[in-house]
């Protein structure tokens, strides 16, 4: 993908959840990140979201690559990415590059390769020039996350084929479902979340890096113009990252005053921010496992699955382990 | 005392009582931890408010109001009678329970409603045998150290009051001097207009804490509490002072939450507080006991 030469990062707000800095936030916290997303100050056996993302890949990665059946109902790390997944699905902007990866595994499962041309069907764009870019971001994307690897043939300069781990995972949903109908949603939502989660991970450890170069990771999905400008889907973002967060800092539960008031930190008010709450308390029909939503009588409040909460503590125990 | 509900403060438009306050979870765990903690002190002799889990949050709660300067005549008059009740002197004179000019009647019927003590409005008061004054009085003897045995005759005296208004509300309206009115207290105003003044800062958080509790959360934050008094007037330092007093920041320490942290949300920071695990299993064994006995 060729950066256009006007593209630059500012550093006055985070460029994973959208936090707009303070002029003293900017000396403070990592040039393009924020407090939230990068924590600098806490010590090494601190779980951080970033972190817990990190094993989350890890974790997730095992299960995907081991063979197995994808049981996103037992296996809870499965089930949380999936459940990104359908955050991912259900923002404007994601929705396309969830189902291109779906499309993607489904033409994997049958035919162990993919063609570009058929991803188009789902691209959105008002010309075909424009659907093809957006093609193209979800190829270099699925490249920084390990589900395509570049490699040359001998007639094509760039030649983008599946992993080992895009075939692995899909020879399982081969044995599971009749792939040539439709793809189970929560298998499709768990392959689209591992590659955003994996996508944020990437980005944040570019932009760690000062964001030199092309941009990696889930950056390359941002929706942009021809001068070069650069929207933050934050409505995902920003949601999965206070999620992760939330939970990495070590709390169960949550109200709806305090999303609010975080996402409001970010620029989300009004409707979109209507649109999470709702989306967490399933108002809008989803089939998340994220939070168990109950009525206080005055605001809505969270309290994360159970399964999570241990989940989280294992890999608390696992990052104190290896500290030690 | 219409136009507020009479247990947290909120403005109504009709009825004594708001939604929070009459919630059925919010009375069925009331009901059962008074419950218990009547059945407890029939058994024991001890007020043991450091190892008994339900003595500690009746503590914890009374805690909370210590402080109040509209129960400051209130804290008196129980330390006076733990006091003079510890010395062996059972009958005292009503004239030597005044502080201030605030009027004791109202609190001395709600202290002889519960067999604190024994008063029929004449000129004495008298302390029972079997009243738990004498246990508080007992614990504190045992262990004299920063004991918060003190605190749980307030705080008893409250849930049992909170308990009663509700009760009584359900069938007809709640007088002035009856279940917790009696810790409000009556002045005029200069228009000639009688006040009720209600120690909204105590009781409102006592709400929002047993309220909390007895919907089965375990976590909440500054913004959920302050979303919550605003709605019954309680801002500014007023505010602030119950949140020093729930995060501890006084010397009167209670065990409420395992977890004080300040999380930074976007600016500035915010209080976050998680309940002790212990009132968990507390809240989960009043639960079940209300359970089976619904």
């Amino acid at each position: 993908m060729i950066v256009p030469e006007k593209f630059s990062l500012n550093n006055h707000k985070c460029w994973i959840c959208g936090y707009r800095k303070l002029d003293v936030e900017k000396k403070m916290s990592p040039r393009y990140l924020c407090f939230w997303c990068s924590p600098s100050e806490e010590g090494e056996e601190q779980l951080t979201p970033e972190l817990l993302i990190n094993d989350l890949i890890l974790e997730a990665g095992e299960h995907l690559r081991n063979g197995n059946l994808i049981r996103c109902e037992d296996i809870d790390v499965l089930s949380l990415i999936a459940d990104i997944g359908d955050l991912g699905g259900r923002h404007p902007h994601f929705k396309q590059f969830t189902s291109m990866i779906g499309l993607i595994a489904v033409q994997v499962v049958l035919e162990k390769s993919y063609t570009p041309r058929k991803l188009l069907k789902v691209a959105e764009g008002a010309t075909l020039n424009e659907k093809w870019k957006r093609v193209c971001q979800c190829i270099f994307f699925l490249t920084d996350v390990s589900l395509l690897e570049h490699g040359e043939g001998r007639y094509i300069q760039d030649r983008f084929r599946p992993s080992n781990l895009l075939l692995e995972l899909t020879s399982s949903i081969e044995s599971v479902s009749k792939v040539e109908e439709e793809l189970p949603p929560r298998i499709a939502n768990c392959i689209a979340g591992y590659a955003l989660l994996y996508g944020i991970k990437t980005s944040i450890e570019w932009l760690k890096k000062d964001g030199q170069g092309e941009p990696t990771g889930i950056i390359r999905l941002y929706p942009r113009n021809s001068h070069g400008k650069i929207w933050i889907p934050k409505r995902f973002t920003a949601t999965t990252m206070y999620l992760m967060g939330h939970l990495a800092h070590g709390y169960d539960e949550f109200s709806e005053n305090e999303l609010r008031a975080w996402l409001s930190n970010r620029g989300i008010t009004g409707n979109d921010a209507s649109w999470i709450i709702n989306w967490l308390n399933r108002t809008i029909p989803s089939a998340h496992r994220l939070v168990n939503p109950r009525f206080d009588g005055i605001t809505y409040h969270f309290s994360f699955n159970i399964n999570y909460i241990r989940m989280r503590e294992r890999v608390r125990e696992r990052i104190r382990g290896r500290s030690r | 005392m219409s136009n507020r509900c009479i247990v947290c403060g909120e403005p109504l438009q009709q009825g004594q009582l708001c939604n929070w306050c009459k919630d059925s979870r919010f009375e069925s765990i009331l009901r059962s931890l008074v419950e218990n903690v009547d059945e407890q002190l029939q058994q024991t002799t001890r007020i043991d408010v450091k190892t008994n889990l339900t003595f500690s949050l009746i503590a914890d709660l009374g805690l909370l109001g210590i402080r109040h300067p509209y129960l400051t005549s209130f804290s008196k008059i129980l330390a006076r009678l733990i006091n003079e009740g510890g010395k062996g002197k059972r009958v005292l004179k009503i004239d030597d329970l005044r502080y201030g000019q605030k009027n004791p009647f109202p609190f001395l019927s709600l202290l002889n409603t519960f067999r604190l003590i024994k008063y029929n409005e004449q000129t004495n008061i008298s302390i029972p045998d079997d009243s738990i004054l004498l246990k508080i009085r007992h614990e504190i003897d045992v262990d004299p150290k920063r004991n918060p045995a003190a605190a749980f005759a307030l705080g008893y005296l409250t849930l049992k009051a909170m308990l009663q208004t509700i009760d009584i509300a359900k069938t007809r309206m709640v007088d002035y001097g009856e279940g917790i009115t009696a810790l409000y207290s009556a002045t005029r105003d200069r228009g000639g207009q009688i006040k009720i003044m209600m120690p909204k800062s105590y009781v409102a958080t006592l709400s929002f804490i047993f309220g909390y509790w007895a919907r089965g959360f375990t976590e909440f934050s500054e913004l959920d509490l302050h979303r919550f008094m605003v709605i019954r007037g309680i801002t500014g330092k007023e505010f602030s002072e119950i949140l020093a007093n729930l995060s501890c920041a006084f010397a009167t320490t209670h065990a409420f939450y395992e977890r004080i942290s300040a999380e930074y949300i976007g600016r500035m920071p915010v209080y976050r507080f998680k309940l002790n695990e212990e009132y968990v299993r507390l809240y989960e064994r009043l639960r079940e006991r209300a359970r089976i006995r619904g």
